[in-house]
């Protein structure tokens, strides 16, 4: 199901909300799971058998780990073949008889049926996290099976994120009573309200600039076609893609906070104003911020992070970049994408660090440029989409369809983008927050407008769910 | 219970928010269900039956979870409202599309169009080879798009592709198998004139006149008599065009409808499930169409898979078109006196077998540059005999 659409803001969170909040204490957690099952299972019911193993897999580790410490390791490695087993499995099988095929000549037929199960990049790495909790004894092991579900299902935050590590949420999980505060509730709508509306009106909409130029597999209009651009309307296009995924991404991590806080769970922020960053270092502590925080902990950190000199921390980085390049998709050019930042981090950490924080604007345009060029790797498997060729349009000055019917069009839409990135925001936020009455009517606004884009709207899912 | 409501008071957003999500939910649900959207102009999703199967649909895109996904998107309460406040908030982005319409001037809605469709070359290469199958008898009137002829009109430098360069191109593949009517000067030279609908994709009946009135002339026939027929010219007013039901532009003007209302007597042949094919007579427009949202259907009474018209001159013709055909074609009854009319969209039949049963002295390809591009049908039914 996806969070944009009628069916979610005005069928499935209302009677999920009526019977979560209705429910006694002990139950809320039942009502939560089963709802949230109803939820996973809207998109597709019969990959339910993965959640369930996923769910019951790590669920017998936990309790494994406890009851027979001398072997914790062998439960650790059961959830954790468990749970990458499954996300190699469903990810990277075909990406691997591929590749394979291409090296030797072979002609291993690729499996066709294997579809990605929605969030499972998301959730497996929340298992795991849980699993590794356990084995460190940072959390005790969950008994309740129908808690631990609820944890994994979770609908707000199961699909893309924000990575929500077992431990943030296991104490609130076990509050019974007055779990659910009004305070919670009423920032919980006023963030899922402001995530809905960046991912209706800001990424949806920017979006058609970019899908003008290559189209959409479910849509059959021809659009212009890359090759048929002009060198200046595909840098304009890359950088509504570049809107279009961090209000799309962050939109959701929004609307998934929001709406845990209306349930009455603290997650973690996934997202801080990344395109203000003054380097890539800091795009990177600001841009989804629970995967980097998860590699940090269960990759980088156990590896030995920066504890064994110099050259053993660039090798760390780049073990961590070539893993966040791959977990993004098992294609080639989100490795290209992990590596190019793998690059530019060692850059800046051996010398160009001391120098972009004395800069004030250059270092805002250095990054910047180099995260839409980031994008651009990113976006170069997508449909319609031939990296060489884009590449070869953003660096090589061609003439074709120029960009200023776009820039007329989507002049003001690109600016409520640009002001929406910034951290004045925070301050309109900030002042919403003290006056309760503009929150009132800012939030009526918008929320009604934003019904209105979802009315009108034909399919558009949110990019997070490929990955 | 009392101190909650109390405590309630303080947080009033919440409150609102809460009521307002449930209300309209318990409201949207027993808010009447429509069968069709007079404003859309098209049929609107129903409640999908429940069944085992359909839960299980191996296509994503079909499952009953799916289904019901469109139904509650497609019968929300208020829907039309909800679009037109959509339709003005982007105005207030000073957007000049909305939904793959170009907002022009003059209140002139363009359909929006990046590139020549994906059948393009498909159906010219079947043309080529259909033309050499019958040498001298195929004439061909690919009609450029409002936006081509009226492209001052376009907004500011909207990337509406190269037209020109694909009617030429077909001009040019063609020449010495058939006879090509480029349209391009002949409609320029009356831009200033009603000759496209502001809200519809289609050319109106002065501008298929037009067309009608240079082809005739380069075939030596006598050119309809519009002076003459002046007392039997209708005007159906209120005509919102295709272009507008997908757009839905809150200030567009509607169109206005002109038709003559001419004795000849058009004739549906229709192949019925059983294997007999039953025939339809009536008049060549459909009055009772002009009552509905969906007025152009009125001309050629909608698009039939094969029809005859018996006109008031000699021999006989057959078209092969798509609908811009049905305004252009009851011009055709005073030259001919049987004229057959094709749509492949619902004809199984292959071309030559047409033509040889109706014993047709020529045809006539008669299509929108939109639509020779976008026919799916097309190639299979002419390229081979």
């Amino acid at each position: 199901m996806v969070f944009s659409t009628i069916l979610f803001v005005f069928r499935f969170l209302p009677i999920t909300l009526a019977l979560y909040y209705l429910a006694p204490g002990k139950w809320k957690n039942t009502a939560l799971f089963l709802c949230s099952l109803v939820f996973y299972s809207w998109g597709e019911v019969r990959l339910f058998p993965v959640m369930a193993a996923a769910i019951l897999i790590n669920y017998t580790a936990g309790l494994g780990m406890e009851k027979f410490p001398q072997w914790r390791k062998g439960f650790l490695l059961y959830s954790i073949i468990g749970s990458l087993g499954m996300l190699g499995f469903f990810k990277y099988t075909n990406f691997f008889i591929e590749n394979i095929n291409a090296l030797t000549g072979l002609g291993i037929q690729t499996l066709d049926w294997i579809v990605l199960p929605l969030g499972i990049s998301f959730y497996t790495f929340q298992t795991m996290s849980y699993a590794i909790d356990v084995y460190r004894g940072d959390v005790p092991a969950e008994h309740n099976l129908i808690d631990f579900g609820a944890y994994v299902v979770m609908f707000p935050q199961l699909i893309a994120g924000p990575i929500v590590k077992y431990r943030d949420v296991s104490d609130r999980l076990h509050i019974y009573k007055n779990r659910i505060t009004l305070d919670r509730v009423d920032e919980g709508i006023s963030l899922f309200i402001f995530g809905l509306a960046k991912k209706v009106l800001l990424a949806d909409g920017i979006s058609k600039l970019w899908y003008d130029i290559v189209g959409q597999a479910s849509s059959a209009d021809v659009p212009i076609g890359l090759a048929n651009a002009s060198t200046g309307l595909v840098w304009l296009g890359i950088i509504a893609y570049s809107f279009q995924i961090y209000f799309d991404f962050s939109g959701y991590s929004l609307m998934g906070i929001g709406m845990g806080k209306m349930l009455g769970f603290d997650f973690p922020d996934n997202f801080n104003l990344p395109y203000i960053s003054k380097s890539i270092t800091e795009f990177w502590r600001r841009w989804h911020m629970t995967l980097s925080s998860w590699f940090k902990e269960y990759v980088y950190i156990p590896l030995g992070g920066n504890r064994k000199g110099l050259r053993r921390q660039l090798i760390n980085i780049a073990i961590v970049w070539f893993l966040t390049g791959f977990w993004h998709g098992a294609n080639w050019n989100f490795i290209f994408w992990g590596l190019y930042y793998c690059v530019l981090l060692m850059i800046e950490k051996i010398w160009l660090l001391p120098h972009l924080k004395k800069g004030k604007v250059w270092p805002h345009i250095y990054t910047m440029l180099l995260v839409v060029i980031g994008w651009a790797l990113f976006v170069g498997s997508d449909y319609g989409v031939s990296l060489p060729l884009l590449l070869q349009k953003l660096f090589t000055p061609s003439a074709g369809v120029s960009a200023l019917y776009y820039l007329r069009n989507y002049g003001v839409l690109l600016a409520v983008c640009v002001f929406c990135c910034t951290s004045l925001t925070e301050k309109v936020y900030a002042f919403l927050k003290k006056h309760t009455l503009m929150r009132g009517i800012a939030l009526g606004a918008l929320f009604i407008v934003t019904i209105a884009y979802m009315v009108d709207a034909t399919n558009s899912p949110f990019l997070y769910f490929r990955f | 219970m009392k101190e909650k409501l109390q405590l309630l008071r303080k947080y009033p957003i919440v409150l609102v928010f809460m009521v307002f999500l449930m209300g309209f939910a318990i409201f949207d649900e027993l808010y009447p269900k429509r069968e069709y959207s007079e404003l859309e102009n098209r049929k609107l999703a129903q409640r999908p039956p429940f069944t085992l199967a359909s839960v299980l649909n191996e296509n994503t895109n079909d499952t009953w979870m799916a289904k019901y996904n469109t139904y509650t998107q497609d019968q929300v309460a208020f829907r039309d409202e909800w679009i037109d406040l959509k339709s003005r908030m982007e105005a207030v982005l000073l957007k000049t599309e909305n939904n793959g319409v170009w907002y022009g001037s003059d209140d002139y809605l363009f359909a929006k169009e990046l590139e020549v469709g994906g059948y393009f070359e498909r159906n010219l290469g079947a043309l080529e080879k259909f033309s050499q199958r019958h040498p001298g008898q195929v004439d061909v009137m690919i009609v450029p798009s409002a936006s081509l002829i009226l492209a001052d009109k376009l907004p500011w430098h909207a990337p509406m592709f190269d037209e020109g360069a694909c009617l030429d191109e077909a001009a040019a593949r063609l020449s010495g198998l058939a006879s090509v009517y480029d349209m391009r000067q002949t409609l320029s030279a009356h831009k200033d004139e009603y000759i496209f609908y502001r809200t519809d994709h289609h050319w109106t009946t002065d501008g298929a006149f037009y067309a009608y009135e240079a082809w005739a002339n380069a075939n030596g026939l006598t050119v309809f008599d519009r002076a003459a027929h002046e007392s039997q010219l209708r005007t159906t007013e209120d005509f919102w065009g295709t272009n507008y039901s997908k757009a839905r532009k809150y200030d567009a003007v509607a169109d206005v409808i002109q038709w003559y209302e001419l004795p000849n007597t058009l004739t549906v042949f229709r192949n019925e499930r059983d294997g007999t094919v039953s025939q339809e007579a009536g008049p060549m427009v459909d009055e009772a169409m002009l009552e509905t949202r969906d007025k152009y259907r009125a001309f050629l009474r909608g698009n039939n898979g094969y029809c005859e018209i018996a006109g008031d001159g000699e021999g006989s013709i057959l078209i092969v078109k798509d609908s811009y055909a049905n305004s252009f074609v009851p011009f055709l009854t005073a030259n001919y006196a049987k004229i057959g009319i094709v749509d492949f969209r619902d004809n199984l039949n292959k071309l030559d077998a047409i033509m040889a049963d109706g014993n047709y002295d020529k045809v006539l390809f008669l299509y929108s540059l939109d639509g020779f591009s976008t026919d799916t049908y097309l190639a299979a039914r002419i390229a081979t005999p």
